[in-house]
């Protein structure tokens, strides 16, 4: 049984992969989108000044476009599920519902940190130029995008297969998500301003941060694995 | 139904009468707490009067806020005794029986100022004894919007939709007499109408998730499918709504917390029955929508008879 | 007026503060008042439908019988 709802899993979850490698949709889109996010910033703080630090809200500036790309991705990866009319027929087979979760939960995981370890370098590139900062604490950054994406993709595709089949699609999941979130987002900011920091404080902000997210993927993971049955089937 | 109108009006009656008590009480039994106090330097009227004050000074320049006050200064083995005209981090001058004695900083060893304290009065602490009852509710009612959406998950039962779906609608209720005397109070106490602060900030997410809730049912046309998603909201938004309430403390709070027996008899009297009369009157708001909800159920059913 | 400096400070809280007291209990009020009316209102002619409604199927099933 397991081995065989492990079968399920790949098979789904290749499905994904290769018709994302295909069209590129998915990627291109979230991609071009935290891209103009990033051109909305420059937008917004340009008249910041001169004495502004940018490294003080760069953390919520990545959290912000991380969050509004992931939106999108999550939308339109269970619209095309539907559109298609894939998730009937995966409903009509014998797979596990939590197979159908995990495995959509893990592919909308993988496109979202492909695009933000793409994201991170050109706001970098953008924004944090000619900056002083502590590497070794700025590469703990990575351990908070797994959690919070964890978190995202989780309980994200347990919302997104609600919204798809409401009228208002983006909105409807923008009204779920964002305060569903609201703990995990106020996490990851906090841990990863706090690695951009440095220093002991930051250090120990850092984990208490990281604790949070954790905490809240574990917790909200396991409501969205247990809820998703009921959400898929209904 | 007959029957949830009469306990709506029974629960109504018992709301009713316990809230205007529980008003009166606010009011015209319990006191004015002191928010904070007022020194000054003579003993001007007895309104507020808290008693004398009488503080230790190591410095000179801590001085500088008690121009007029009756002070003691020690300096170079002498004392001088007098009412203050002036200090700053350099000097202190005293007019003393004999006339103005100015002493330097350098020289200044101890000092002691006294005076009379004065509480002042903080009204906006009248708006806690009904926006805490009514907070409280909107917690509980939440809860209970839960337990019946989990209860509709195992049973698929409609009635435990209806009854979520009301229990919500309680909730919006309150949460949104909660939002709102919320401001009025933040803007008493604390002079701002709003502050990013962890007490609030979760209610203000707590608030989004159940307008969310009404969002979802409303985007929803299936029947069936409505009432599933909605469960599943409700139970997500409750497991999200404590955690949001305590990750929030990462900012730091002034929310006020009651202590532990720190309210006089009159206004923990006045407070405990406003509680209950407030749980008394969402009761009967709930009974209200449930006894419609039924009503709607029953004309449905009779129209679709009369049609066939 | 109150023209002792220290009453005045002791008061002022008195002063700004009564309109927030007054508006936080009128719109707690107003609130339960007003949604409370609204959910009797549409009770009582919820209650009136039902009470047509059922007759017109009570003579129906009268004619029918």
């Amino acid at each position: 049984m397991a081995s065989s709802s492990m079968r399920q899993f790949r098979a789904m979850l290749r499905k994904d992969i290769v018709m994302e490698l295909r069209t590129k949709e998915m990627l291109m889109s979230m991609g071009l989108y935290s891209l103009l996010t990033m051109v909305v910033y420059f937008v917004a703080l340009s008249q910041a000044g001169a004495g502004f630090d940018p490294r003080d809200i760069a953390a919520g500036l990545l959290w912000l476009a991380f969050i509004f790309t992931s939106m999108l991705g999550l939308n339109r990866s269970l619209v095309h599920e539907k559109d298609q009319g894939c998730l009937e027929a995966l409903l009509l087979s014998p797979v596990d519902r939590p197979v159908i979760f995990f495995a959509k939960a893990i592919g909308n995981l993988i496109f979202l940190l492909v695009v933000e370890a793409l994201t991170i370098p050109v706001f970098a590139f953008l924004f944090l130029q000619g900056q002083s900062v502590d590497v070794s604490t700025v590469a703990l950054i990575p351990l908070v995008l797994v959690a919070g994406s964890v978190g995202i993709a989780g309980v994200g595709t347990l919302l997104a297969t609600m919204s798809v089949n409401t009228t208002g699609k983006d909105f409807v999941l923008a009204m779920l998500f964002i305060p569903l979130m609201y703990p995990l987002l106020l996490g990851a900011v906090t841990a990863t301003a706090a690695a951009i920091i440095g220093g002991p404080e930051g250090m120990s902000l850092f984990w208490t941060g990281m604790a949070w997210v954790v905490g809240y993927d574990v917790i909200m993971l396991l409501a969205s694995y247990g809820l998703y049955e009921f959400i898929v089937g209904a | 139904m007959k029957s949830h109108t009469t306990r709506a009006f029974i629960a109504l009656a018992i709301g009713g009468v316990l809230t205007l008590a529980a008003f009166l009480g606010a009011f015209f039994w319990a006191g004015v707490p002191d928010f904070g106090f007022v020194r000054t330097a003579e003993r001007t009227d007895s309104v507020r009067y808290q008693g004398p004050f009488d503080q230790e000074i190591d410095e000179a320049r801590y001085l500088a806020n008690f121009a007029g006050y009756d002070v003691e200064v020690v300096a170079g083995g002498e004392t001088v005794r007098g009412d203050l005209v002036e200090a700053d981090e350099t000097h202190v001058t005293i007019e003393t029986a004999d006339g103005e004695v100015t002493v330097s900083a350098a020289e200044f060893e101890t000092g002691r100022v006294r005076g009379s304290s004065y509480g002042r009065p903080d009204w906006g602490q009248k708006i806690f004894y009904f926006h805490v009852p009514v907070a409280e509710i909107s917690f509980i009612v939440f809860g209970f919007a839960a337990f019946y959406s989990i209860r509709f998950i195992m049973t698929r039962r409609r009635e435990y939709d209806i009854k979520a779906r009301v229990s919500m609608e309680v909730t919006l209720m309150f949460v949104t007499l909660t939002m709102a005397t919320g401001i009025l109070w933040t803007k008493a106490a604390w002079g701002v109408w709003w502050d990013w602060e962890p007490r609030l900030t979760t209610y203000f997410i707590m608030t989004l998730l159940v307008v969310a809730y009404f969002v979802l049912r409303n985007s929803v046309e299936d029947e069936e499918r409505r009432a599933m998603y909605a469960a599943v909201f409700s139970i997500l938004g409750f497991i999200d709504a404590p955690i949001s309430f305590f990750i929030t403390r990462l900012i730091p709070s002034n929310h006020p917390v009651i202590e532990r027996g720190g309210l006089e008899p009159p206004m923990l009297v006045s407070f405990i029955v406003a509680q209950i009369g407030m749980i008394a009157l969402g009761y009967a708001i709930y009974q209200l929508r449930m006894g419609e909800m039924l009503l709607q159920d029953r004309i449905e059913s009779a129209k679709t008879q009369l049609e066939r | 007026m109150v023209t002792d400096p220290t009453l005045k400070e002791v008061y002022s809280l008195v002063l700004t503060q009564w309109p927030l007291v007054a508006g936080a209990y009128a719109l707690l009020w107003t609130g339960l008042v007003v949604y409370v009316g609204f959910a009797l209102k549409r009770l009582n002619g919820l209650g009136k439908q039902v009470e047509v409604l059922e007759a017109a199927l009570a003579r129906r099933s009268g004619d029918a019988g």
